[in-house]
């Protein structure tokens, strides 16, 4: 085994005299030598091969991890956004109207397009199920996501052409627009 | 790695989580690693083991590597698991005693001019006679291939420290060998 001995003997006379460093210098490279001689045993062909067969499997595992971690990252950010975006939009009923402003009529809003549900399984097929241990706790969080997602009854005045048929969520029937109504505490965080 | 440039592309395929470039890490690390566990623990099935979870735990852990030496880097990881190991084991310091008795055993029975097994085992057990903490850092620089400065640094001890355990400890090594031959 190359050892790195490099200037040990000047290393070793920052603290001891030469004399001292040359002894303890040659104490270390003859023991070094010894553990040359008599080396550990090897690790054998079928060894390496299981445990590059393990590690080949890590690899696939991680990856994996990243897809869900990730998905599930990235429809938590779009519901903020959406809530964040669309969930001040709108006008509410005050709780108290005061006598010197004028009382104004929440107006009529644009006609809306129906946009279909997104499902937010969208790896239902990348891969085996039961293989990831984490998968199915991973699954009942999307599950829950997706369920507050369908939950929350947005009021907008956004154009259809505005809003593109491959956001996150659909709209509630106008009609109900004139309550902000959120069901879960998901929109907190 | 002589090559510096190849390092660092070849840290970046690990980094991608490249099964091919951690089979090629396998084969270039795996020796050493295996030698490293073997000298410390004296277990063949439990040394290989410990290199397979070694490298599994790699995995997760390459994105942790910010640069440095690479060698001392991957020995850390080893000897973190290695104390690991060490601390779930409440019986570990029994199983040495018997190991060791067991190594002496054999040592006595064998002939005049031991064969190469023997010469092995004498090794292990003169290893095994050592303390935990120097037998671990006597295997740490040799297997790690680390100077005295990336030891000192990383122990986080003075640099005269280092030395004067790694002395005490070959020294001690060479004498009980030496003693039985």
């Amino acid at each position: 085994m190359k050892m790195n001995n490099d200037n040990l003997k000047a290393l070793l006379q920052r603290f001891v005299d030469e004399a001292s460093a040359d002894a303890m210098a040659e104490d270390i490279r003859k023991a070094d030598a010894l553990m040359d001689r008599y080396p550990s045993p090897a690790l054998g062909g079928e060894a390496v091969e299981r445990i590059q067969g393990r590690v080949a499997a890590a690899c696939a595992a991680h990856r994996r991890r990243r897809i869900v971690f990730g998905g599930a990252g990235f429809a938590a950010a779009a519901a903020a956004l959406v809530i964040v975006l669309f969930g001040s939009r709108g006008a509410y009923p005050p709780a108290v109207q005061p006598e010197s402003m004028p009382i104004v009529s929440a107006p009529v809003p644009a006609p809306v397009r129906e946009l279909p549900a997104v499902s937010l399984n969208l790896w239902d097929d990348a891969f085996e199920t039961g293989v990831d241990d984490s998968y199915a706790a991973i699954r009942e969080e999307l599950d829950n996501i997706s369920a507050s997602i369908e939950a929350v009854k947005v009021i907008h005045r956004i154009p259809a052409q505005d809003f593109p048929a491959d956001r996150y969520f659909y709209r509630d029937d106008v009609e109900s627009r004139d309550t902000l109504l959120i069901t879960t505490d998901f929109w907190k965080g | 790695m002589a090559d510096q440039q190849e390092l660092s592309t070849f840290i970046k395929r690990l980094q991608k989580r490249d099964a091919a470039a951690f089979g090629e890490l396998v084969e270039r690390y795996g020796g050493r690693c295996y030698g490293y566990f073997y000298r410390l623990c004296g277990n063949p099935e439990q040394s290989e083991e410990f290199v397979s979870e070694l490298f599994a735990k790699l995995v997760e852990k390459i994105g942790t590597f910010e640069g440095g030496s690479f060698d001392k880097w991957l020995f850390t990881v080893a000897s973190n698991q290695f104390r690991d190991y060490l601390r779930r084991q409440y019986r570990y310091k029994r199983l040495l005693d018997e190991a060791a008795e067991e190594q002496r055993r054999q040592v006595d029975q064998t002939p005049e001019r031991p064969g190469e097994q023997a010469i092995l085992d004498k090794l292990q057990w003169a290893m095994e006679k050592l303390d935990k903490e120097t037998a671990e850092l006597l295997m740490f620089r040799y297997y790690g291939q680390m100077s005295f400065r990336e030891l000192a640094e990383m122990r986080n001890e003075p640099i005269g420290t280092t030395l004067s355990k790694v002395h005490r400890g070959l020294k001690r090594l060479r004498m009980m060998m030496e003693d039985t031959e």
